[in-house]
């Protein structure tokens, strides 16, 4: 398997404030991992550069007057809500934030590779038609799937376990049946939507799951919500490509969630989403960053257990120093699972009507 | 005054620049120390030594262990032991010093390479198993891969292990060299000058150094900026386009693996004036010297005296019974011209000690025109003599822990981040070329390859700077070549 990477230096630069969560450091300590590890050099990982994303691709996502006023505040600063403020010159970064997931697209499009990672900044799920908010301006994995069925790929599952409830992506993908939207969310958290009865409406219903887990969930509770829901979902739905909104804000170290995943999990759950695409769309996978604010402690590792489990790499090694390891014990809670089990019972027989029984 | 000394496989070549320009070839056989001796070297004085390391690194089958502290991440090389430095250079798991006296003791190994991921942020680690290391085989025989300053564990670890497997030869050689002069350098597979000091932590930067050394001497003589040169020497045949004036650059590898050691490009045909002559062909081999150069078995250069040159000895020259000298010399050139065509040069430039009597038919037979400038043999030492100290300084500097490192080593905090540390990361690599015996004029552009900066914070406020940056003096002629 060959995987790409999207990434250039220019993903390093966006900053709303030098203190804000959403910050250079996130991709920075990564970086220095992958380098480390020698892993651009590897065989199976091509590095690919984005591009800004096109009016079009963007205008097939977001209303005409957000971009206009996007535009705008990106002369002199503007502010979208308490999280996210416009800094001067942001619209080019969201651009190639979005171009970057786009870029992803193109390589598996061309078959250059098996699958893609977009590690872009700024994230985008929180982003809606008419507005962004929560870190988000532009909806990159919205963008990149209108621009994936426009390239033929009619069928899309999105894929969404960043910590927060992808609402941005949910409004977009609503009332669409063509996109499958599958979120697991820590509840109650930010932006406090994505109950498990919102799913989706008119030709869309049956189309967006919602799978809120509780404070404490750790590698186990994914495992089986992928096992339990999502599998067989998506045998059902088949797609023609897998996108993931690949937050990493799930991690026992995060400092704006109360989750418990770990590095091991996080390459565990893209090894079976890797072979999820594998069985149904020719490995087709694309995954996008979202969140993700343990910069030090969890992302340098959460990122290259994603990129090795994508690229078919042994990550029995990966996981975090031991320094860290006491937070976990602070950050689990083993009756998550048993939660977790009884609300899938209860969203089995609201799906059946739509998908029968799984 | 400037000297270069190149010591091959077959010859230790000797160039004195002064008033004029004075040549030695020395045959292989006589050490070091007495070729020093007979010839007075004197001002800058620059050594090659590329040839003889090659050799050990492909071809000695030292036993050489590599203990990796490869922490958490892709599935490591080599024999792994645990312990952790993270990508801040932090400590966040202890030494597993138990299973390091495991590995040597059932390794049972000649040399122990030691290589630690992120060591060139905090090289404690692989200080404290290269200690342990040194109590089971000889200080010479242990190298670390923090002096080989930059991110990327796969690529130290093949360095590395290079510098376990070569340390004991540069090191006597040094010894060697600085009896008759105290203050000379190495000549770098880059093409620069380098104090003994630099090359002891990282003596791989000596491999490969022959392209660099006749693409310097090629452009001293000539001035040519496109063409091919030629290198003819006694086991191989180098062939290094130069382009803009300079030898194109890759990255040095060593048995298949990249290090990602900046290294001049070549292409080696493993045939020259010492292959021995089986049939109407060579073989790639050398068994001593040419009948010519009284050693037993006809070589190339003895099927080029048949063809009516007069190369050493010739009268004691001869080809074995039903070989035709022609036939020997034309399978040469065609080999050789096959390989020229896939460049497809605008001009060779011959260089060695056989290229005046091959390279003009070379020439004619690939259709390309040829120069052999004045000095062609000498080429190697010379551009090690015109060559000038170069170096880079790869600077990482965190703020919050007060640490910095330069080219993977330890330095003391200089109180300095940001834009502030460039001007002291280019003062300090001015006084250390300076140290190094750099003219003023070679000291005066140092460039600034790269450069980032950023904040770490930390619960919600600014706490410090981290600061990455690397600036060269790149190699080059020196100013003070006449
Ligand atoms: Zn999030």
């Amino acid at each position: 398997m060959t995987t790409a990477i999207v990434f250039c230096e220019s993903y390093f630069l966006h900053e709303q404030a030098p203190t804000h969560p959403e910050r250079r450091e996130r991709l920075q300590y990564t970086w220095d991992q992958l380098l480390e590890e020698g892993l651009l050099r590897d065989p199976r990982i091509r590095l690919v550069h984005p591009y800004p994303a096109p009016p079009e691709a963007v205008g097939a996502v977001h209303e005409g007057s957000y971009l206009d006023f996007l535009e705008r505040a990106s002369l002199k600063g503007g502010v979208i809500d308490g999280d996210t403020n416009v800094p001067p010159g942001l619209l080019h970064r969201a651009l190639l934030a979005a171009g970057g997931a786009m870029a992803a697209a193109d390589e598996v499009l061309a078959g250059s590779v098996t699958n893609a990672f977009a590690m872009v900044r700024p994230p985008g799920h929180h982003a809606g038609i008419r507005g962004g908010g929560g870190f988000c301006y532009l909806n990159n994995v919205a963008i990149m799937t209108r621009y994936l069925q426009r390239k033929g790929m009619e069928r899309v599952l999105i894929l969404d376990w960043d910590a927060h409830h992808g609402n941005g992506t949910e409004e977009i993908f609503y009332q669409d049946p063509s996109v499958l939207f599958i979120s697991i969310h820590q509840s109650p958290l930010y932006p406090g939507t994505g109950h498990l009865s919102s799913m989706g409406t008119g030709a869309g219903k049956g189309y967006t799951v919602n799978l809120p887990v509780p404070p404490g969930s750790s590698d186990e509770v994914y495992y089986y919500l992928m096992e339990s829901v999502i599998v067989p979902l998506a045998h059902r739905f088949h797609p023609d490509v897998i996108a993931v909104s690949a937050g990493q804000d799930n991690h026992f170290t995060d400092p704006l969630t109360s989750l418990a995943l770990t590095a091991s999990g996080y390459a565990g759950l893209m090894a079976r989403a890797v072979a999820l695409a594998g069985d149904l769309c020719g490995g087709r996978l694309i995954a996008v960053l979202e969140g993700g604010y343990s910069v030090e402690a969890a992302l340098p590792y959460t990122n290259l257990g994603m990129i090795a489990a994508m690229a078919g790499m042994d990550f029995s090694g990966i996981r975090e120093p031991a320094a860290y390891l006491w937070m976990y014990e602070e950050a689990s809670d083993p009756g998550a699972l048993q939660e977790v089990r009884q609300k899938v019972a209860v969203l089995k027989e609201q799906l059946h009507s739509k998908w029968g029984a799984f | 005054m400037l000297t270069g000394i190149d010591i091959g496989g077959t010859n230790t070549d000797i160039a004195v620049l002064g008033e004029e320009f004075i040549a030695h070839k020395i045959p292989h056989g006589v050490s070091l120390s007495q070729i020093l001796k007979h010839h007075k070297v004197s001002g800058r004085v620059g050594v090659s030594t590329s040839q003889p390391l090659n050799m050990l690194v492909t071809g000695t089958g030292l036993r050489v262990l590599l203990i990796t502290i490869p922490g958490p991440g892709l599935a490591p090389q080599g024999v792994a032991v645990g312990g952790c430095i993270d990508h801040r250079g932090e400590l966040v798991e202890d030494l597993e010093m138990h299973q390091v006296h495991e590995a040597i003791s059932s390794g049972n190994p000649e040399a122990i390479a030691v290589c630690g991921k992120f060591s060139v942020r905090n090289p404690v680690l692989e200080d404290a198993v290269a200690e342990t290391a040194r109590k089971y085989v000889s200080p010479d025989r242990v190298a670390t891969s923090h002096p080989i300053g930059f991110l990327d564990f796969p690529a130290r670890c093949a360095m590395v292990k290079a510098n376990a497997s070569i340390l004991r030869t540069v090191l006597g050689i040094t010894q060697e060299v600085r009896q008759v002069s105290p203050g000379f350098l190495y000549f770098k597979g880059d093409g620069g000058l380098a104090q003994p000091t630099v090359i002891h932590g990282n003596p791989g930067l000596l491999l490969n150094s022959s392209p660099a050394a006749v693409a310097l001497g090629v452009r001293y003589l000539t001035g040519i900026s496109e063409g091919l040169i030629i290198d003819i020497g006694g086991t191989t045949t180098d062939l290094v386009p130069l382009s803009g004036g300079s030898p194109l650059m890759k990255t040095l590898i060593i048995e298949g693996r990249d290090t990602l050691v900046p290294s001049v490009a070549s292409t080696s045909l493993p045939y020259g004036g010492d292959s021995v002559i089986v049939g109407n062909s060579l073989i790639p081999k050398r068994q001593g010297n040419a009948r010519a150069f009284s050693g037993d078995l006809p070589t190339l250069t003895d099927a080029l005296n048949l063809a009516g040159h007069r190369i050493g000895d010739s009268a004691r020259s001869s080809v074995p019974a039903g070989t035709s000298a022609m036939q020997v010399i034309d399978w040469y050139v065609d080999t050789l011209v096959a390989m020229i065509q896939t460049i497809d040069p605008e001009m060779l430039i011959g260089t060695g000690f056989l290229s005046p009597f091959l390279i003009p038919r070379i020439a004619s037979r690939s259709g390309v025109p040829c120069i052999v400038p004045e000095h062609a043999s000498s080429a190697n030492a010379l551009g090690v003599a015109v060559s000038r100290v170069s170096l880079s300084l790869a600077v990482h500097a965190d703020s919050e822990k007060k640490r910095m490192t330069v080219n993977g080593q330890v330095y003391p905090y200089p109180g300095k981040a940001g834009p502030d540390l460039i001007e002291w990361a280019v003062d300090e690599t001015r006084a250390l070329a300076t140290a190094a015996g750099a003219s003023p004029a070679d000291v005066r552009d140092v460039e600034l390859v790269s450069f980032s900066t950023y904040d770490v914070v930390r619960g919600g406020v600014r706490h410090e700077r981290i600061t990455d940056l690397v600036v060269q003096i790149p190699p080059g002629i020196t100013s003070e070549a006449p």
